[in-house]
Protein backbone atom coordinates (compact mmCIF):
# COMPACT_ATOMS: atom_id res chain seq x y z
CA UNK A 1 0.00 0.00 0.00
CA UNK A 2 2.89 2.29 0.74
CA UNK A 3 3.92 2.23 -2.89
CA UNK A 4 0.57 3.72 -4.06
CA UNK A 5 0.64 7.43 -4.84
CA UNK A 6 -1.08 9.76 -2.42
CA UNK A 7 -4.03 10.88 -4.58
CA UNK A 8 -5.99 12.83 -2.03
CA UNK A 9 -4.24 15.46 0.03
CA UNK A 10 -6.05 16.70 3.10
CA UNK A 11 -6.54 20.46 2.68
CA UNK A 12 -6.16 22.55 5.81
CA UNK A 13 -8.40 25.61 6.00
CA UNK A 14 -7.41 28.29 8.48
CA UNK A 15 -9.79 31.14 9.25
CA UNK A 16 -8.36 34.58 10.04
CA UNK A 17 -9.97 37.93 10.73
CA UNK A 18 -8.24 40.89 9.11
CA UNK A 19 -9.24 44.56 9.23
CA UNK A 20 -9.05 47.32 6.66
CA UNK A 21 -7.83 50.49 8.38
CA UNK A 22 -7.32 53.99 6.97
CA UNK A 23 -8.70 57.48 6.47
CA UNK A 24 -11.97 57.98 4.60
CA UNK A 25 -12.06 57.66 0.81
CA UNK A 26 -8.65 56.00 0.55
CA UNK A 27 -10.21 52.99 -1.21
CA UNK A 28 -10.57 50.31 1.50
CA UNK A 29 -14.01 49.18 0.28
CA UNK A 30 -12.83 49.27 -3.34
CA UNK A 31 -9.82 47.11 -2.48
CA UNK A 32 -12.11 44.54 -0.85
CA UNK A 33 -14.52 44.67 -3.82
CA UNK A 34 -11.63 44.12 -6.23
CA UNK A 35 -10.21 41.31 -4.12
CA UNK A 36 -13.49 39.49 -3.37
CA UNK A 37 -15.62 40.22 -6.44
CA UNK A 38 -13.09 41.45 -9.05
CA UNK A 39 -15.23 44.56 -9.46
CA UNK A 40 -14.63 48.30 -9.27
CA UNK A 41 -16.82 51.39 -9.22
CA UNK A 42 -15.63 55.00 -9.54
CA UNK A 43 -18.55 56.15 -7.40
CA UNK A 44 -17.50 56.96 -3.84
CA UNK A 45 -19.79 55.42 -1.22
CA UNK A 46 -18.93 56.13 2.40
CA UNK A 47 -18.78 53.12 4.69
CA UNK A 48 -20.61 53.49 7.98
CA UNK A 49 -19.85 50.96 10.70
CA UNK A 50 -18.24 47.87 9.24
CA UNK A 51 -18.90 45.60 6.27
CA UNK A 52 -17.87 41.98 6.54
CA UNK A 53 -16.82 39.82 3.59
CA UNK A 54 -14.94 36.57 3.19
CA UNK A 55 -12.46 35.24 0.70
CA UNK A 56 -10.71 31.88 0.52
CA UNK A 57 -7.15 31.99 -0.78
CA UNK A 58 -4.51 29.34 -1.34
CA UNK A 59 -1.33 29.94 0.59
CA UNK A 60 0.45 26.67 -0.08
CA UNK A 61 -0.51 23.47 -1.90
CA UNK A 62 -2.15 22.13 1.21
CA UNK A 63 -3.15 25.28 3.05
CA UNK A 64 -6.02 27.60 2.40
CA UNK A 65 -6.88 30.64 4.43
CA UNK A 66 -10.38 31.92 4.76
CA UNK A 67 -9.95 35.66 5.30
CA UNK A 68 -12.76 37.32 7.22
CA UNK A 69 -12.44 40.89 5.95
CA UNK A 70 -13.65 43.66 8.21
CA UNK A 71 -13.93 46.77 6.09
CA UNK A 72 -14.07 49.44 8.79
CA UNK A 73 -15.44 52.97 8.24
CA UNK A 74 -12.63 55.37 7.36
CA UNK A 75 -11.34 57.78 9.95
CA UNK A 76 -8.17 59.70 10.69
CA UNK A 77 -8.17 58.41 14.27
CA UNK A 78 -9.44 55.43 16.19
CA UNK A 79 -12.65 56.03 18.15
CA UNK A 80 -14.49 53.74 20.56
CA UNK A 81 -16.74 52.30 17.86
CA UNK A 82 -14.00 51.54 15.35
CA UNK A 83 -11.74 50.21 18.11
CA UNK A 84 -14.44 47.67 19.04
CA UNK A 85 -14.24 46.15 15.56
CA UNK A 86 -10.56 45.29 15.98
CA UNK A 87 -11.00 42.58 18.61
CA UNK A 88 -9.85 39.18 17.39
CA UNK A 89 -8.06 40.54 14.30
CA UNK A 90 -5.01 38.50 13.27
CA UNK A 91 -3.62 41.37 11.16
CA UNK A 92 -4.64 44.40 9.17
CA UNK A 93 -4.16 46.29 5.97
CA UNK A 94 -3.34 49.94 6.56
CA UNK A 95 -4.45 52.00 3.56
CA UNK A 96 -3.42 55.49 2.43
CA UNK A 97 -4.47 57.41 -0.67
CA UNK A 98 -1.36 58.31 -2.68
CA UNK A 99 -3.07 61.42 -4.03
CA UNK A 100 -3.78 62.87 -0.54
CA UNK A 101 -0.78 63.50 1.67
CA UNK A 102 -2.82 63.81 4.93
CA UNK A 103 -4.00 60.20 4.57
CA UNK A 104 -0.38 59.11 5.04
CA UNK A 105 -0.23 60.92 8.39
CA UNK A 106 -3.56 59.33 9.32
CA UNK A 107 -2.17 55.88 8.46
CA UNK A 108 0.81 56.43 10.75
CA UNK A 109 -1.41 57.62 13.60
CA UNK A 110 -3.84 54.76 13.10
CA UNK A 111 -1.03 52.19 13.10
CA UNK A 112 0.06 53.36 16.54
CA UNK A 113 -3.50 53.42 17.83
CA UNK A 114 -4.27 49.92 16.47
CA UNK A 115 -1.04 48.55 17.95
CA UNK A 116 -1.92 49.87 21.36
CA UNK A 117 -5.41 48.40 21.00
CA UNK A 118 -4.70 44.85 19.76
CA UNK A 119 -0.95 44.49 20.18
CA UNK A 120 1.79 44.01 17.65
CA UNK A 121 -0.10 42.28 14.83
CA UNK A 122 1.15 41.87 11.25
CA UNK A 123 0.12 44.58 8.83
CA UNK A 124 0.86 45.76 5.31
CA UNK A 125 0.68 49.43 4.34
CA UNK A 126 -0.98 50.00 0.98
CA UNK A 127 -0.48 53.16 -1.06
CA UNK A 128 -3.66 53.01 -3.06
CA UNK A 129 -4.73 54.80 -6.29
CA UNK A 130 -1.48 53.90 -8.04
CA UNK A 131 -3.33 54.43 -11.33
CA UNK A 132 -3.27 58.18 -10.55
CA UNK A 133 0.49 58.26 -10.06
CA UNK A 134 0.82 61.68 -11.71
CA UNK A 135 -1.33 63.18 -8.93
CA UNK A 136 0.57 61.55 -6.10
CA UNK A 137 1.42 63.68 -3.09
CA UNK A 138 3.05 60.84 -1.15
CA UNK A 139 6.64 60.93 -2.38
CA UNK A 140 9.25 58.16 -1.94
CA UNK A 141 11.24 60.35 0.47
CA UNK A 142 8.18 60.55 2.73
CA UNK A 143 7.79 56.79 3.08
CA UNK A 144 11.50 56.04 3.42
CA UNK A 145 11.64 56.11 7.24
CA UNK A 146 8.89 53.46 7.40
CA UNK A 147 10.49 51.20 4.80
CA UNK A 148 13.76 51.49 6.71
CA UNK A 149 11.90 50.33 9.82
CA UNK A 150 10.97 47.21 7.90
CA UNK A 151 7.34 48.08 7.17
CA UNK A 152 5.87 46.28 4.18
CA UNK A 153 4.63 48.87 1.70
CA UNK A 154 2.81 48.09 -1.53
CA UNK A 155 1.44 50.40 -4.22
CA UNK A 156 -2.04 49.23 -5.17
CA UNK A 157 -4.85 50.19 -7.49
CA UNK A 158 -8.33 48.92 -6.81
CA UNK A 159 -9.22 50.32 -10.24
CA UNK A 160 -6.70 48.29 -12.25
CA UNK A 161 -6.22 45.49 -9.70
CA UNK A 162 -2.52 46.25 -9.44
CA UNK A 163 -1.00 44.82 -6.25
CA UNK A 164 -4.36 43.86 -4.73
CA UNK A 165 -4.02 40.05 -4.69
CA UNK A 166 -0.39 40.44 -3.60
CA UNK A 167 -1.39 42.67 -0.69
CA UNK A 168 -3.90 40.26 0.81
CA UNK A 169 -1.68 37.28 0.10
CA UNK A 170 1.34 38.96 1.70
CA UNK A 171 -0.63 39.75 4.84
CA UNK A 172 -2.02 36.21 5.03
CA UNK A 173 1.50 34.77 4.78
CA UNK A 174 2.77 37.12 7.47
CA UNK A 175 -0.07 36.09 9.74
CA UNK A 176 0.59 32.39 9.18
CA UNK A 177 4.31 32.75 9.78
CA UNK A 178 3.53 34.35 13.11
CA UNK A 179 0.87 31.77 13.89
CA UNK A 180 3.10 28.76 13.17
CA UNK B 1 -31.01 25.48 27.88
CA UNK B 2 -33.31 28.18 29.29
CA UNK B 3 -32.93 31.80 28.26
CA UNK B 4 -31.57 33.73 31.25
CA UNK B 5 -33.94 36.33 32.67
CA UNK B 6 -31.54 39.22 31.94
CA UNK B 7 -31.40 38.26 28.26
CA UNK B 8 -35.16 37.93 28.11
CA UNK B 9 -35.63 41.40 29.59
CA UNK B 10 -33.13 42.89 27.17
CA UNK B 11 -34.81 41.26 24.18
CA UNK B 12 -38.22 42.39 25.37
CA UNK B 13 -37.09 46.00 25.70
CA UNK B 14 -35.73 45.95 22.16
CA UNK B 15 -38.88 44.20 20.94
CA UNK B 16 -40.92 47.00 22.38
CA UNK B 17 -38.79 49.37 20.33
CA UNK B 18 -39.99 47.48 17.22
CA UNK B 19 -36.50 46.30 16.37
CA UNK B 20 -36.12 43.09 14.38
CA UNK B 21 -34.21 40.77 16.65
CA UNK B 22 -32.23 37.62 16.02
CA UNK B 23 -30.46 35.64 18.68
CA UNK B 24 -27.88 32.89 18.54
CA UNK B 25 -26.60 30.75 21.34
CA UNK B 26 -23.08 29.32 21.40
CA UNK B 27 -21.86 26.83 23.99
CA UNK B 28 -18.58 26.87 25.92
CA UNK B 29 -16.91 24.76 23.20
CA UNK B 30 -17.81 27.32 20.54
CA UNK B 31 -20.54 25.20 18.93
CA UNK B 32 -23.81 26.74 17.80
CA UNK B 33 -26.55 25.43 20.06
CA UNK B 34 -29.70 27.26 19.11
CA UNK B 35 -31.06 30.35 17.39
CA UNK B 36 -34.24 32.33 16.97
CA UNK B 37 -35.71 35.40 15.35
CA UNK B 38 -34.74 36.12 11.77
CA UNK B 39 -31.25 34.83 10.91
CA UNK B 40 -32.20 34.76 7.20
CA UNK B 41 -32.73 38.51 7.47
CA UNK B 42 -28.91 38.70 7.60
CA UNK B 43 -28.25 35.95 5.09
CA UNK B 44 -27.57 33.46 7.88
CA UNK B 45 -29.18 30.34 6.45
CA UNK B 46 -28.49 26.59 6.67
CA UNK B 47 -27.40 26.88 10.27
CA UNK B 48 -26.47 23.56 11.84
CA UNK B 49 -26.59 22.94 15.56
CA UNK B 50 -23.59 21.49 17.40
CA UNK B 51 -21.18 22.63 14.71
CA UNK B 52 -18.50 25.34 15.32
CA UNK B 53 -20.21 28.75 15.34
CA UNK B 54 -17.34 30.62 13.64
CA UNK B 55 -17.55 28.28 10.60
CA UNK B 56 -21.18 29.33 10.12
CA UNK B 57 -21.12 32.85 11.49
CA UNK B 58 -17.84 34.25 10.18
CA UNK B 59 -18.21 37.56 11.91
CA UNK B 60 -17.76 35.80 15.27
CA UNK B 61 -14.15 34.86 14.42
CA UNK B 62 -11.97 35.99 17.30
CA UNK B 63 -14.89 37.40 19.29
CA UNK B 64 -16.10 34.46 21.41
CA UNK B 65 -13.19 34.40 23.81
CA UNK B 66 -13.83 37.79 25.38
CA UNK B 67 -14.70 37.56 29.09
CA UNK B 68 -17.07 40.55 28.99
CA UNK B 69 -19.94 41.82 26.85
CA UNK B 70 -19.20 43.48 23.56
CA UNK B 71 -21.40 45.72 21.49
CA UNK B 72 -20.62 46.29 17.84
CA UNK B 73 -22.56 48.99 16.02
CA UNK B 74 -23.64 48.88 12.38
CA UNK B 75 -22.21 45.53 11.37
CA UNK B 76 -22.90 44.78 7.70
CA UNK B 77 -23.28 41.08 7.07
CA UNK B 78 -23.44 39.24 3.78
CA UNK B 79 -26.61 41.00 2.68
CA UNK B 80 -27.33 44.72 2.67
CA UNK B 81 -28.65 44.44 6.21
CA UNK B 82 -26.91 46.09 9.11
CA UNK B 83 -27.23 45.10 12.73
CA UNK B 84 -26.09 46.25 16.13
CA UNK B 85 -24.47 43.11 17.52
CA UNK B 86 -24.32 42.31 21.21
CA UNK B 87 -22.09 39.44 22.34
CA UNK B 88 -22.87 38.46 25.91
CA UNK B 89 -20.85 35.78 27.71
CA UNK B 90 -22.74 33.70 30.29
CA UNK B 91 -21.74 30.76 32.50
CA UNK B 92 -23.09 28.36 29.89
CA UNK B 93 -21.59 29.94 26.78
CA UNK B 94 -22.26 33.05 24.72
CA UNK B 95 -25.39 34.78 23.50
CA UNK B 96 -25.21 36.72 20.28
CA UNK B 97 -27.99 39.21 19.64
CA UNK B 98 -28.54 41.00 16.36
CA UNK B 99 -30.73 44.11 16.37
CA UNK B 100 -31.65 45.38 12.95
CA UNK B 101 -30.10 48.80 12.33
CA UNK B 102 -30.45 48.99 8.55
CA UNK B 103 -32.67 52.08 8.52
CA UNK B 104 -30.47 53.93 11.02
CA UNK B 105 -27.40 52.89 9.02
CA UNK B 106 -28.80 54.18 5.74
CA UNK B 107 -29.71 57.50 7.33
CA UNK B 108 -26.29 57.89 8.92
CA UNK B 109 -24.63 56.81 5.68
CA UNK B 110 -26.34 59.62 3.75
CA UNK B 111 -25.20 62.22 6.27
CA UNK B 112 -21.66 60.87 6.46
CA UNK B 113 -21.47 60.75 2.66
CA UNK B 114 -22.21 64.48 2.49
CA UNK B 115 -19.68 65.29 5.20
CA UNK B 116 -16.96 63.25 3.51
CA UNK B 117 -17.68 64.59 0.02
CA UNK B 118 -17.54 68.15 1.35
CA UNK B 119 -14.28 67.40 3.10
CA UNK B 120 -12.81 65.95 -0.12
CA UNK B 121 -13.99 68.99 -2.09
CA UNK B 122 -12.45 71.36 0.44
CA UNK B 123 -9.17 69.47 0.28
CA UNK B 124 -9.10 69.53 -3.53
CA UNK B 125 -9.88 73.26 -3.50
CA UNK B 126 -7.11 73.98 -1.03
CA UNK B 127 -4.68 71.95 -3.17
CA UNK B 128 -5.81 73.91 -6.24
CA UNK B 129 -5.26 77.20 -4.43
CA UNK B 130 -1.82 76.06 -3.33
CA UNK B 131 -1.05 75.20 -6.95
CA UNK B 132 -2.23 78.62 -8.10
CA UNK B 133 -0.15 80.31 -5.42
CA UNK B 134 2.91 78.35 -6.54
CA UNK B 135 2.25 79.42 -10.15
CA UNK B 136 1.83 83.04 -9.06
CA UNK B 137 5.15 82.93 -7.17
CA UNK B 138 6.86 81.39 -10.15
CA UNK B 139 5.45 84.10 -12.44
CA UNK B 140 6.52 86.75 -9.96
CA UNK B 141 10.06 85.38 -10.06
CA UNK B 142 10.00 85.34 -13.86
CA UNK B 143 8.76 88.94 -13.86
CA UNK B 144 11.55 89.91 -11.50
CA UNK B 145 14.12 88.31 -13.81
CA UNK B 146 12.58 90.02 -16.83
CA UNK B 147 12.69 93.39 -15.10
CA UNK B 148 16.35 92.84 -14.34
CA UNK B 149 16.97 92.05 -18.02
CA UNK B 150 15.06 95.18 -19.10
CA UNK B 151 16.97 97.32 -16.62
CA UNK B 152 20.24 95.91 -17.85
CA UNK B 153 19.17 96.57 -21.47
CA UNK B 154 18.13 100.14 -20.58
CA UNK B 155 21.44 100.82 -18.92
CA UNK B 156 23.29 99.45 -21.92
CA UNK B 157 21.27 101.53 -24.42
CA UNK B 158 21.57 104.66 -22.26
CA UNK B 159 25.35 104.28 -22.19
CA UNK B 160 25.45 103.63 -25.92
CA UNK B 161 23.33 106.69 -26.69
CA UNK B 162 25.40 108.93 -24.46
CA UNK B 163 28.49 107.88 -26.38
CA UNK B 164 26.63 108.70 -29.64
CA UNK B 165 25.34 112.05 -28.39
CA UNK B 166 28.79 113.44 -27.73
CA UNK B 167 30.13 113.27 -31.31
CA UNK B 168 26.74 114.45 -32.65
CA UNK B 169 26.85 117.50 -30.39
CA UNK B 170 30.40 118.07 -31.58
CA UNK B 171 29.22 118.06 -35.21
CA UNK B 172 26.45 120.48 -34.24
CA UNK B 173 28.95 122.80 -32.55
CA UNK B 174 31.27 122.88 -35.56
CA UNK B 175 28.26 123.57 -37.80
CA UNK B 176 27.44 126.64 -35.74
CA UNK B 177 31.05 127.79 -35.92
CA UNK B 178 31.06 127.35 -39.69
CA UNK B 179 27.88 129.44 -39.96
CA UNK B 180 29.72 132.30 -38.28
CA UNK B 181 32.54 132.21 -40.83
CA UNK B 182 32.21 135.20 -43.12
CA UNK B 183 32.29 135.10 -46.91
CA UNK B 184 31.04 131.57 -46.98
CA UNK B 185 29.75 130.46 -50.36
CA UNK B 186 25.96 130.17 -50.86
CA UNK B 187 26.34 126.55 -52.01
CA UNK B 188 28.26 125.74 -48.83
CA UNK B 189 25.43 127.27 -46.78
CA UNK B 190 23.01 124.90 -48.47
CA UNK B 191 25.25 121.96 -47.67
CA UNK B 192 25.53 123.14 -44.07
CA UNK B 193 21.73 123.36 -43.80
CA UNK B 194 21.46 119.77 -44.99
CA UNK B 195 24.06 118.76 -42.38
CA UNK B 196 22.09 120.72 -39.76
CA UNK B 197 18.75 119.12 -40.65
CA UNK B 198 20.19 115.64 -40.66
CA UNK B 199 22.00 116.22 -37.40
CA UNK B 200 18.76 117.42 -35.81
CA UNK B 201 16.92 114.40 -37.15
CA UNK B 202 19.59 112.03 -35.88
CA UNK B 203 19.63 113.67 -32.43
CA UNK B 204 15.86 113.49 -32.30
CA UNK B 205 15.91 109.78 -33.25
CA UNK B 206 18.53 109.05 -30.62
CA UNK B 207 16.36 110.80 -28.00
CA UNK B 208 13.34 108.75 -29.09
CA UNK B 209 15.24 105.51 -28.63
CA UNK B 210 16.40 106.65 -25.21
CA UNK B 211 12.91 107.73 -24.15
CA UNK B 212 11.24 104.58 -25.43
CA UNK B 213 13.80 102.45 -23.61
CA UNK B 214 13.26 104.39 -20.39
CA UNK B 215 9.52 104.26 -20.90
CA UNK B 216 9.62 100.44 -21.22
CA UNK B 217 11.54 100.27 -17.97
CA UNK B 218 9.15 102.78 -16.36
CA UNK B 219 12.03 105.15 -15.64
CA UNK B 220 10.74 108.34 -17.24
CA UNK B 221 10.52 111.07 -14.61
CA UNK B 222 9.20 114.59 -15.11
CA UNK B 223 11.23 117.69 -14.31
CA UNK B 224 8.72 120.47 -13.69
CA UNK B 225 10.11 123.99 -13.96
CA UNK B 226 9.19 127.48 -15.10
CA UNK B 227 8.61 127.40 -18.83
CA UNK B 228 8.45 130.44 -21.05
CA UNK B 229 5.95 129.04 -23.44
CA UNK B 230 6.27 131.69 -26.15
CA UNK B 231 10.07 131.32 -26.30
CA UNK B 232 9.66 127.56 -26.56
CA UNK B 233 7.22 127.91 -29.46
CA UNK B 234 9.34 130.45 -31.31
CA UNK B 235 12.30 128.05 -31.12
CA UNK B 236 10.12 125.39 -32.71
CA UNK B 237 9.15 127.71 -35.53
CA UNK B 238 12.81 128.49 -36.22
CA UNK B 239 13.60 124.78 -36.36
CA UNK B 240 10.75 123.77 -38.67
CA UNK B 241 10.24 126.86 -40.84
CA UNK B 242 13.14 126.00 -43.16
CA UNK B 243 11.97 122.36 -43.50
CA UNK B 244 8.43 123.52 -44.36
CA UNK B 245 9.71 126.04 -46.88
CA UNK B 246 11.93 123.42 -48.50
CA UNK B 247 8.82 121.26 -49.03
CA UNK B 248 6.73 124.25 -50.16
CA UNK B 249 4.42 123.95 -47.16
CA UNK B 250 2.85 126.69 -45.09
CA UNK B 251 3.89 126.33 -41.45
CA UNK B 252 2.12 128.61 -39.00
CA UNK B 253 1.80 129.03 -35.28
CA UNK B 254 -1.13 130.63 -33.45
CA UNK B 255 -0.87 131.45 -29.77
CA UNK B 256 -4.22 132.41 -28.23
CA UNK B 257 -4.30 135.44 -25.97
CA UNK B 258 -5.17 133.43 -22.90
CA UNK B 259 -1.80 131.63 -22.98
CA UNK B 260 0.22 133.01 -20.05
CA UNK B 261 3.86 133.92 -20.60
CA UNK B 262 5.06 131.37 -18.04
CA UNK B 263 3.65 128.05 -16.84
CA UNK B 264 4.93 125.14 -14.79
CA UNK B 265 5.74 122.03 -16.83
CA UNK B 266 8.50 119.73 -18.02
CA UNK B 267 9.71 121.93 -20.82
CA UNK B 268 11.92 119.34 -22.49
CA UNK B 269 9.18 116.68 -22.61
CA UNK B 270 6.55 119.15 -23.81
CA UNK B 271 8.86 120.36 -26.54
CA UNK B 272 9.48 116.78 -27.55
CA UNK B 273 5.72 116.10 -27.82
CA UNK B 274 5.30 119.08 -30.17
CA UNK B 275 8.44 118.18 -32.20
CA UNK B 276 7.07 114.65 -32.72
CA UNK B 277 3.65 115.90 -33.85
CA UNK B 278 5.05 118.63 -36.13
CA UNK B 279 7.67 116.27 -37.63
CA UNK B 280 4.92 113.79 -38.48
CA UNK B 281 2.73 116.55 -39.93
CA UNK B 282 5.49 117.80 -42.18
CA UNK B 283 6.54 114.29 -43.15
CA UNK B 284 3.08 113.15 -44.32
CA UNK B 285 1.90 116.40 -45.90
CA UNK B 286 2.97 116.63 -49.54
CA UNK B 287 1.27 120.00 -50.07
CA UNK B 288 -0.78 122.50 -48.11
CA UNK B 289 -0.16 123.41 -44.50
CA UNK B 290 0.83 122.40 -41.02
CA UNK B 291 -0.51 124.62 -38.23
CA UNK B 292 0.07 124.66 -34.50
CA UNK B 293 -2.50 126.31 -32.22
CA UNK B 294 -1.90 126.85 -28.53
CA UNK B 295 -4.40 127.89 -25.85
CA UNK B 296 -4.58 127.78 -22.03
CA UNK B 297 -7.60 127.15 -19.85
CA UNK B 298 -8.09 126.05 -16.23
CA UNK B 299 -4.40 125.29 -15.71
CA UNK B 300 -4.25 123.18 -18.85
CA UNK B 301 -2.16 123.98 -21.88
CA UNK B 302 -4.10 122.85 -24.97
CA UNK B 303 -2.48 122.26 -28.32
CA UNK B 304 -3.67 121.32 -31.78
CA UNK B 305 -1.35 120.24 -34.59
CA UNK B 306 -3.31 120.11 -37.86
CA UNK B 307 -2.17 119.29 -41.37
CA UNK B 308 -3.59 118.89 -44.85
CA UNK B 309 -1.69 115.63 -45.38
CA UNK B 310 -2.54 112.11 -46.44
CA UNK B 311 -4.62 111.40 -43.34
CA UNK B 312 -4.91 108.24 -41.27
CA UNK B 313 -7.42 105.42 -41.73
CA UNK B 314 -9.62 104.58 -38.74
CA UNK B 315 -7.90 101.18 -38.54
CA UNK B 316 -4.48 102.81 -38.35
CA UNK B 317 -5.76 105.28 -35.74
CA UNK B 318 -6.40 102.32 -33.40
CA UNK B 319 -2.69 101.46 -33.47
CA UNK B 320 -1.08 104.82 -33.93
CA UNK B 321 -0.30 105.39 -30.25
CA UNK B 322 0.92 101.85 -29.63
CA UNK B 323 4.66 101.27 -29.26
CA UNK B 324 6.01 100.01 -32.58
CA UNK B 325 7.69 96.62 -32.46
CA UNK B 326 11.40 96.55 -33.08
CA UNK B 327 12.73 96.18 -36.64
CA UNK B 328 9.67 97.74 -38.25
CA UNK B 329 9.60 100.84 -40.39
CA UNK B 330 8.01 103.33 -38.04
CA UNK B 331 5.86 105.69 -40.05
CA UNK B 332 4.68 107.63 -37.04
CA UNK B 333 7.86 108.12 -35.14
CA UNK B 334 7.42 109.06 -31.52
CA UNK B 335 3.60 109.07 -31.30
CA UNK B 336 3.59 106.32 -28.68
CA UNK B 337 6.16 108.15 -26.59
CA UNK B 338 4.27 111.43 -27.07
CA UNK B 339 1.11 109.79 -25.79
CA UNK B 340 3.08 108.39 -22.85
CA UNK B 341 4.52 111.83 -21.99
CA UNK B 342 1.11 113.52 -22.30
CA UNK B 343 -0.37 111.01 -19.85
CA UNK B 344 2.56 111.46 -17.49
CA UNK B 345 1.88 115.19 -17.61
CA UNK B 346 -1.75 114.63 -16.59
CA UNK B 347 -3.31 115.15 -20.00
CA UNK B 348 -4.50 113.27 -23.03
CA UNK B 349 -3.79 113.10 -26.72
CA UNK B 350 -6.28 112.18 -29.46
CA UNK B 351 -6.37 112.19 -33.22
CA UNK B 352 -9.09 113.08 -35.70
CA UNK B 353 -8.39 112.12 -39.27
CA UNK B 354 -9.59 110.45 -42.42
CA UNK B 355 -7.64 109.40 -45.51
CA UNK B 356 -6.72 112.28 -47.85
CA UNK B 357 -8.46 114.78 -45.53
CA UNK B 358 -5.51 115.59 -43.29
CA UNK B 359 -5.07 114.95 -39.58
CA UNK B 360 -5.65 116.87 -36.39
CA UNK B 361 -3.82 115.89 -33.21
CA UNK B 362 -5.47 117.49 -30.18
CA UNK B 363 -4.20 117.32 -26.66
CA UNK B 364 -3.48 119.03 -23.41
CA UNK B 365 -1.09 118.86 -20.49
CA UNK B 366 -1.44 120.17 -16.95
CA UNK B 367 0.44 123.47 -16.79
CA UNK B 368 -0.42 125.62 -13.76
CA UNK B 369 0.71 129.17 -13.31
CA UNK B 370 3.90 129.61 -11.29
CA UNK B 371 3.47 130.57 -7.65
CA UNK B 372 4.70 134.03 -6.74
CA UNK B 373 6.04 136.67 -9.15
Amino acid sequence: MNSLPQLITKMTIIQKKICMIGDFSVGKTSLVARFVRQSFSDKYLTTVGVKIDTKLINITDDTQVKLILWDIAGSDALNTTTASYLRGAAGYLLVADGTRRPTWDSALNLQQAVSSQIGNKPFVLLLNKADLQEQWEIKPSLVEPQTQQGWKLLPTSAKTGMGVEEAFSLLAKQILEIAT
Amino acid sequence: MAIPLSITKYIRSMWMAETVITYLQVDKQGNLKSWGGHPRHYGLSNLIADRPATEQLYFLEGLLTAPHSQKLEFVGLATDRYAHVSIIPTTEGTWVLLFDATAAHDQKQKMQQQVNELSLLTYRQSQLLQGLEATRKSLEEEKQKLEEVIESKTNYISTLIKTMQMPMECVDGYHQLLNKVELIEARTTDYLNVVKNNTNQLLSDINHVLDETKSEAGQVALYISHCEIKVLLENLVSIFQSVAQAKGLLFSLEIKENVPPRVMLDELRFQQILINLITNGLKFTPKGFVTVTMSWEREQLHFVVADSGSGISSEAQQKIFMPSPPNTTDKSMGLAISQHFVKLMGGQLTVESSPKMGSMFKGFVVAPLPLGP
